[in-house]
């Protein structure tokens, strides 16, 4: 092979590679305004999305939507924060409150998931831990920033446990590491979530909890936006949020084709889209629930994973759900379901 | 004839292969003695291998799609930036404390980056591979063109070649065998590096398919995925043991 | 008066000219302007101390690439706010936050070598042998030699599990992790450099019919030095590199830790002064390995 040959060969590269840059970069122009482009965290919390997307819902509201799939919080989050997506749909509530924090223009408009992350320990350990004080003394692994993580250490400030100097807190990098370094014996009990519950049972651990013990019906995942976006056309947002009202009386309806849409979308099995769909800790709802954000956020800020003076209600807009869920009744008046969810929104929100 | 020369060359890596195997089944299967959640004896790997076999062909294309322009795009950078720092003497006291602080910065840290900056997702994934490969080559060109023996350019110098004839027939030839080492730990560090850069905005791709199902923890499928990559990655490092030999041949090593 | 106007005085005034130059509202950034005045004198003492024209010279570009990069930074975040502001940070605010950090970070640092010097020792002293014996021995590399190849490419997210569940401790774990980023470099470099030493060099020790243990140690290893350092070189960047993957396992210090944990709270002012901190402390690092490459290369020129 000739040299002179390699780097002709290799100018050939950069020119045709810095071409298809230019031509990419210059076909990546405006989207129509109806068109959204949906980031989630595959889990819980994208099911509606999924079914919305299946049942053909978002059309049928007149909004077209790409689902981009993001394997880290923080990713998603930042993709928001630039405009590279619309929407974040599982986020995590502890994440988009982070950010908030640190200046993101970020607007929480409804909800997605809420509570049900086990509490998983060894069988021969299981009989320790029946209450949040049985925690102190213990080697603890958690899942750094999840929810359940948040949640859990928000318990333990309540119940005047330091986590510093009272237990020894072992931080992984995520769930599934959480579930090794159970079964390993090498830490009393873990902190899970979701993601890994049906694996925590298949390997013979003991669910000892879970985290709505901590923080009964804690918001979970929750819907992100820009409030600059919101503000500029806040008729797609209600669009989509009409949907997703939809896709979850569909759910509830109908939990076995939610099952089958679960596992199509999630490329999972069967076992793993059911715990998903049908586990009763977990609560799937679109309502935003400011109260409880209003919560999350000020423990975030009494356990010091978040330091603000911001008003956290100028990030939240319970007023595009109202608006959703208003024009749903507008149709059906006698909808069973959507009077259901406007009495639970005044309870939650109001 | 051919097949037999394979054969033979490969005879210790078969066998090698099989009493693997064998002792992870006995370990798994067959006694139990391995967790069988993060240890699946093959009568759950296979099965899930099986089935995920066409999402694998499809993640392999997007993988590649992926992969390949980033590498060589860092290759014609790193080798010329390469060449021409190792080369000149001033230049190259300039960068090297630039190089080797920007080096140490994991690909990881910039994808908040990549994404905010660049305007498409796949572009963001092909940058993170591009840094990912970039700094093994460059590192590995500069180190060849240094530490070329001076009897070799003191020799060319008294047989009467000066610059660029000197550069092309004896420095480069000379910093290929460093190059190609360099080359080699980007191709590797290239397919590490799939599992990060398909964390965000990919559909498919075998490093999305590994880190999605880690995220579950289904190690029949997350090790079926890295069986796959696996087999591709001996494939790809083949050929480029071929290419080595080719340019090579003239030093007359094994 | 050509030895005064030259690119790196240039711009050394033209930074300072930047900062100083009064804007409504808006403190002149005390920190920038040091840390450019200090530069300054530091090159300055060096040229002063070197007579080699070259590195004179190269001393000169170092402070003129550092000085266009801080004005850049100025003026793209400060001065033009081109980019978000929480993504990219103004460089006054790094650098402040940088000195009231540098204990924590420091603190870290202590804790991340630790981890750092027992896998890449480790690394050194399994991948070192190994690689010799690989190399030279060619019917052991045809039936290695695959394995290498898979074996090498596997991301730590798929054996951090295991590692967690099989290894003693988790230390032992983060320490397994920075091993297997070091040791694939030294061992294929070290492969490498066995094949590419000299045939002369061969030919000669062949003669003298050396045994086994004694021709790798005192012929192979040396020859196979120049790849071997490449390697070596390489490994250390990678360690550092998967230094914030081992330091996810059950740390909660070290400069990896640090650099990840703000990450994840968005707050990329301190992921920014994380990260110049390990670049210092690698080009730090690295200036001392290749003094010490030049030492243990001598023999060649």
């Amino acid at each position: 092979m000739n040299l002179k040959h390699l780097f002709r060969i290799s100018t050939i590269v950069i020119v045709t590679f810095t071409a298809s840059l230019i031509l990419l970069a210059a076909g990546a122009g405006a989207k129509s305004p109806a068109r959204l482009k949906v980031g989630y965290a595959p889990g819980g919390g994208s099911i509606l999305a999924f079914i919305a997307q299946d049942q053909k819902l978002f059309a049928k509201e007149g909004v077209e939507v790409e689902l981009v799939q993001f394997s880290s919080t923080g990713d998603g989050l930042n993709a928001l924060n630039s405009g590279k997506i619309d929407i974040g749909l599982s986020f995590g509530t502890a994440a988009p409150l982070t950010f908030i924090s640190k200046g993101s223009d970020f607007t929480i408009i409804g909800g997605a998931l809420s509570g049900g992350h086990p509490v998983i320990a060894l069988p021969a350990r299981a009989g320790q831990f029946k209450s949040i004080k049985d925690f102190k003394g213990k080697t603890v692994a958690v899942p750094r920033l999840y929810t359940a993580d948040v949640v859990w250490r928000g318990a333990l400030m309540r119940a005047g446990i330091d986590p510093a100097k009272d237990l020894k807190i072992i931080e992984l990098k995520n769930p599934s590491a959480v579930l090794e370094a159970v079964k390993s014996g090498k830490v009393d009990v873990g902190i899970g979530a979701s993601s890994i519950f049906l694996q925590a049972k298949e390997s013979g651990l003991a669910i000892v909890g879970w985290s709505n013990d901590f923080f009964p019906q804690h918001p979970c995942c929750r819907i992100v936006a820009k409030g600059k976006a919101i503000s500029g056309d806040p008729g797609v947002y209600r669009a989509f949020l009409r949907a997703l009202l939809q896709a979850e009386k569909v759910k509830d309806t109908n939990p076995k084709l939610a099952q089958d849409i679960t596992k199509r979308y999630m490329n999972i099995d069967d076992k793993l889209a059911a715990t998903f769909v049908h586990e009763p800790h977990q609560h799937v709802s679109v309502d935003p629930d400011k109260k409880r954000v209003k919560q999350m956020w000020h423990e975030l800020k009494d356990i010091n994973y978040v330091t603000s003076e911001l008003d956290i209600n100028r990030y939240i807009n319970t007023q595009l759900y109202s608006d959703a869920l208003n024009e749903l009744l507008r149709r059906q008046p006698k909808d069973r379901y959507f009077l259901d969810a406007k009495v639970r929104f005044e309870k939650q929100n109001m | 004839m051919l097949l037999t020369a394979i054969a033979k060359k490969y005879a210790g890596t078969v066998i090698i292969l099989l009493i693997g195997v064998v002792v992870f089944e006995l370990a798994t299967d067959v006694t139990g003695w391995l967790e069988p959640v993060l240890f699946p004896g093959l009568s759950r790997i296979l099965p899930a291998f099986a089935e995920a076999f066409p999402k694998l062909l499809e993640g392999l294309l997007s993988s590649f799609g992926l992969l390949l322009p980033s590498y060589f795009l860092a290759l014609a950078f790193g080798i010329t930036l390469g060449l021409f720092v190792g080369y000149h003497q001033t230049v190259r006291t300039m960068l090297m404390p630039i190089f080797r602080g920007a080096s140490p910065i994991p690909p990881t840290m910039l994808i908040p980056y990549a994404i905010s900056v660049l305007p498409t997702f796949w572009l963001s994934s092909a940058f993170i591979i591009f840094m990912g490969a970039f700094w093994p080559i460059l590192m590995g060109t500069i180190h060849g063109v240094v530490l070329l023996e001076e009897r070799y350019l003191d020799n060319a110098k008294a047989l009467g070649l000066h610059g660029r004839r000197l550069f092309w027939k004896v420095v480069f030839p000379g910093a290929l065998p460093h190059i190609f080492a360099g080359a080699g730990m980007a191709l590797v560090f290239s397919f590490i590096l799939l599992t990060v850069a398909e964390m965000f905005g990919a559909k498919s791709g075998m490093g999305y398919f590994i880190q999605y199902y880690s995220d579950f923890s289904d190690y029949p499928r997350v090790l079926s995925g890295m069986i796959f990559m696996a087999l591709f990655i001996i494939l790809m490092m083949e050929i480029f043991d071929a290419i080595q030999r080719r340019a090579l041949h003239w030093t007359g090593k094994r | 008066m050509k030895k005064i106007v030259n690119i790196s005085n240039l711009l050394f005034i033209a930074l300072l000219a930047a900062l100083l130059w009064p804007s409504a509202g808006r403190q002149a950034p005390r920190h920038l302007l040091l840390v450019a005045v200090v530069i300054k004198a530091v090159a300055l003492t060096r040229q002063a101390a070197i007579t080699n024209g070259e590195a004179r010279q190269g001393t000169d570009d170092v402070s003129a690439i550092i000085f266009a990069a801080l004005l850049a930074w100025y003026l793209i975040t400060t001065r033009f706010v081109l980019l978000d502001t929480m993504l990219f940070p103004q460089p006054e605010a790094v650098l402040a936050l940088f000195l009231t950090e540098l204990p924590t970070m420091l603190k870290g640092l202590i804790n991340s070598l630790i981890l750092l010097v027992s896998g890449y020792l480790l690394a050194l002293a399994i991948a070192l042998p190994l690689g010799l014996l690989v190399g030279w021995r060619v019917r052991l590399f045809h039936a290695v030699n695959p394995f290498t190849k898979v074996l090498g490419p596997i991301p730590p997210i798929v054996y951090i599990p295991y590692a967690i569940a099989l290894l003693p401790t988790f230390r032992a774990a983060s320490i397994f992790v920075i091993f297997i980023g070091a040791f694939w470099p030294i061992f294929i470099n070290t492969v490498h450099g066995v094949f590419n030493i000299p045939k002369g060099l061969l030919d000669s020790a062949r003669v003298l019919n050396l045994k086994e243990r004694t021709l790798l140690a005192r012929v192979i290893l040396p020859g196979a030095m120049p790849s071997i350092c490449t390697g070596a070189t390489l490994a250390l960047v990678f360690a550092f590199i998967l230094l914030a993957a081992a330091e996810l396992i059950g740390a909660n210090s070290g400069i990896g830790w640090y650099v990840k944990n703000f990450a994840d709270y968005a707050d990329y002012q301190r992921v920014i002064v994380g990260i110049i901190f390990i670049s210092l402390v690698v080009t730090a690092i690295t200036w001392g390995t290749e003094r010490l490459e030049r030492h243990l290369l001598r023999w060649r020129s």
